[in-house]
């Protein structure tokens, strides 16, 4: 399901959704008088109690919205997983708009609490884009040209199918994924690797028998994680980063360090 | 139809033909003559009436900034600091310390549970006002006294914390693992009860079904609303922020027309609730549904945010505490394409600006539109203006445009404002009603209720006496007279709405809406204005007593 707030270029995005009406909602970034934003959360609320519900929710932040306050409403809600901010910077005007002296501060913003930064209009922008961006934010940097991204990046990868440890580029250029079935793992080696993940690793979920008898999952998105207890019969996780900087390898033999 | 003169100790008009008079006369809801006791011989005369004859008239009064949501907080118990009067007319005295607080949700809960409502029913209270969070904190262990089976919500004041007990905690799945900015811990990393900001309410207010946008839209918060503005001598009211599909639009339609509802509403169509395009056309499609009683048309804009959460977009040089510039709420460049658009169409703007560069801006938008689209008597007005200094004034009056200033702040906020936010001398010349009186800017004062109580004599009283809570006069020279003071809550908010034609003052023709009371608030000491009492309303000729 998508929710789009179109509140900054002039009702395009809308438009351009329309064939999606059905699960598309729009919604507001406005704030009655400064004291209750409450428009985007009862618009969430609403998306939560929907029948069926949504398996993902693309929440559409355009114009000087502040990214970082919906995703507190995710992280902060126990019936909803946290799957990142992506910032779409339009690699011609990003540089304009950065030191805009009124809205500079705001767009600057949106990069830095991004987990993930796609760079539109490359063709378009000078060269020192990407410089300038990765000053502002230390989140992975991807290429969209035409604004096509990978929905993995997005929504993140599905649970693995197959068993045993496997890894694969064969997803195109954009990203390596490594995913590993079965075994018991240490929870506290979980722990510490939850906070200091191998480099390059933007997407990682799974769930976990522990060696203590308990189960459970984990998720990270970009530099933000959760671990929780659940019911699990199996362990199966499954990991994702930029193929210039993940290394499913890599990956596999930090693993082996985990398992009990 | 029957001619109804009242006699009354002192009608204050606001019509500088005749500033007072003792008798006026009411025929079909309008006023037919105002004078003395002769007024209504020439139309044939009319049957006396005494039952004002020894209280005071005035114009009722017009808030031109509050929203529904005022009307829907008391679904809910009160624990704040300050003494309130419910829509029943119910006294409840201000809370003065933690024992208080929670000796009032103890007797809540008891009133839940002898109205048999089930054990694990939550208890939302509101109003926990702030000035205690300097010597004791209330916690969870504070509220599991009050149940340990309901989940106990207390709402601090300023909306932006609440603290809850163990019950709420539970509900909301918040455990000692949790990792949510906002879901505060204790030095030994358990949860203490206190949710910040918005995003840490959500999950439990979700839980608790406590959902103001749903209450504020139904027929008890509507009659709510009503209940409060006749107890403070309002007739007319703006819902400054309202989304009005059809379903609400005729359920206000419904209410304010019934024979027993005194109040009249101005909703304004919340900008950013609707897709750009749509807003234009939408507010236009709205004026079609106008009855007496319900007036609709008018577009609400907000820009950024609030002086005292220092979100409100300032020009140099900024917060004196060091805290960054505040946030657009919309991008500048939208704000003006979205203000050509809506002017173009003549439709009128309330545009919320708390800081002095949204105030440019939207003044800049403004200027813009009305060089490619003129328009004569649009009255687009900035809502707040709070930092608005005399050169903008000067250009806001070269273009037509109104302020609503928010007076109240003066008390609530003036000194925060002080020490931390702008500084002494910014602050000084906040809401500066002698500065844009001067500079001859229509003008209107307000509450912004449920921000700060509604209460247009103690706006009044505020921009009167600009006296703040620690009992300072913040800003002598704005100081405004008691005579300019009540035309900005009748006379000049009815022009900001646009509906100075038909209330405002005590003259013929005009609807008959009057606020009674038992004295004159040009008559008492300047620092009693807020103390005078209301009586009620008569609301298009009919009487609504407290
Ligand atoms: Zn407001």
């Amino acid at each position: 399901m998508v929710m789009v707030n179109d509140f900054g270029e002039l009702n395009i995005d809308a438009e351009l959704l329309e064939s999606a009406d059905e699960d598309t909602m729009t919604l507001s970034n406005g704030c009655i008088c400064c004291t209750m934003g409450t428009e985007l959360l009862y618009a969430l609320g609403d998306a939560i109690d929907r029948r069926p519900r949504p398996d993902h929710l693309v929440i559409e932040a355009s114009g000087v919205a502040q990214p970082e306050k919906i995703a507190a409403a995710a992280h902060a809600e126990p019936e909803m997983q946290y799957a990142g901010v992506v910032t779409v910077a339009d690699a011609a005007n990003i540089g304009a708009l950065t030191s805009d002296p009124m809205i500079g501060a705001q767009i600057a913003g949106q990069l830095e609490v991004a987990d993930l930064v796609a760079l539109t209009k490359t063709d378009l922008g000078d060269a020192n884009v990407t410089g300038l961006v990765r000053r502002l934010t230390t989140a992975p940097i991807v290429e969209a040209p035409m604004g096509a991204l990978d929905p993995m990046l997005v929504l993140g990868p599905t649970s693995p199918q197959t068993p045993g440890t496997g890894h694969s580029h064969d997803h195109g250029a954009d990203y390596a994924q490594w995913s590993s079935k079965g075994g018991v793992v240490d929870r506290e080696a979980l722990k510490a690797f939850l906070i200091t993940p191998p480099k390059g690793l933007y997407r990682f979920k799974g769930v976990f028998r522990f060696s203590d008898g308990t189960s459970g999952e984990a998720h990270i998105v970009g530099a933000t994680h959760a671990l929780r207890t659940t019911e699990a019969d199996e362990t199966a996780a499954v990991a994702i980063g930029l193929s210039a900087e993940f290394d499913p390898a890599e990956m596999a033999s930090i693993w082996e360090t985990l398992s009990a | 139809m029957t001619i109804t003169v009242y006699s009354s100790k002192k009608i204050v008009t606001m019509d500088r033909n005749m500033p007072e008079a003792t008798h006026v006369a009411v025929k079909d809801g309008r006023i037919l003559a105002v004078g003395d006791a002769t007024c209504a011989d020439q139309w044939g005369g009319g049957t006396l009436d005494d039952q004002f004859a020894n209280d005071v008239l005035t114009p009722g009064f017009i808030e031109g900034h509050a929203h529904l949501m005022a009307g829907a907080m008391w679904n809910y118990p009160y624990v704040g600091y300050h003494d309130r009067i419910d829509t029943e007319g119910k006294l409840w005295p201000g809370l003065l310390n933690i024992e208080d607080v929670i000796r009032g949700l103890k007797e809540a809960e008891a009133r839940m549970t002898a109205a048999g409502e089930p054990a694990e029913k939550p208890l939302y209270a509101w109003g926990f006002d702030p000035i205690f969070l300097d010597t004791e904190r209330l916690n969870r262990s504070h509220l599991d006294e009050v149940s340990t089976t309901r989940p106990v919500v207390v709402q601090h004041s300023n909306f932006h914390l609440m603290t809850v007990n163990s019950a709420a905690l539970d509900l909301a799945q918040y455990t000692r693992e949790t990792n949510v900015i906002g879901v505060a811990k204790d030095d030994a990393g358990e949860l203490n009860g206190e949710l910040q900001e918005l995003a840490a309410m959500f999950p439990l207010m979700r839980r608790i079904g406590v959902n103001f946008r749903a209450l504020s839209s139904q027929e008890p918060s509507i009659r709510a609303f009503g209940a409060i503005a006749r107890q403070t001598g309002t007739t007319t009211m703006t819902d400054l922020h309202a989304e009005l599909p059809d379903d609400d639009v005729d359920t206000l339609v419904r209410v304010t027309g019934s024979n027993d509802y005194a109040l009249r509403i101005v909703p304004m169509l919340g900008a950013a609730l609707l897709p750009p395009n749509d807003v234009g056309p939408r507010a236009l499609e709205l004026t079609k549904k106008t009855t007496d009683m319900l007036r609709l048309g008018g577009v609400k804009l907000v820009l950024d945010g609030s002086i005292q959460g220092y979100t409100a977009r300032l020009r140099w040089p900024g917060h004196v505490n060091g805290a960054p510039n505040g946030i657009w709420v919309i991008a500048p460049e939208q704000a003006e394409e979205l203000i050509e658009k809506l002017h173009k169409a003549h439709v009128q703007m309330h545009i919320h600006t708390n800081g002095d560069e949204a105030s440019v801006v939207a003044i800049d938008a403004i200027e813009r539109a009305q060089s490619l689209h003129y328009w004569g008597d649009h009255r687009h007005t900035l809502q707040h203006g709070q930092m608005i200094d005399r050169a903008l004034f000067k250009r806001m009056k070269a273009l037509g445009i109104a302020v609503n200033l928010f007076a109240n702040h003066i008390w609530y906020f003036g000194d925060m404002h002080v020490a931390k936010s702008i500084g002494l001398d910014r602050a000084r010349r906040m809401d500066a009603c002698r500065t844009c009186l001067d500079e001859d800017v229509a003008m209107a004062i307000h509450s912004d209720a449920p921000v700060t109580p509604l209460a247009p004599l103690f706006t009044a009283w505020c921009a009167v006496n600009r006296i703040t809570m620690s009992g300072e006069c913040l800003g002598p020279e704005q100081r405004i007279e008691a005579t300019e003071a009540l035309e900005a809550i009748t006379l000049g908010a009815a022009y900001t709405l646009k509906l100075d034609e038909d209330i405002g003052s005590i003259e013929a023709g005009k609807i008959a809406d009057f606020a009674v009371m038992d004295d004159s608030p040009l008559d008492v000491e300047p620092m009693a204005i807020k103390d005078i009492k209301v009586k009620g309303v008569v609301s298009g000729g009919r009487v609504f007593l407290n």
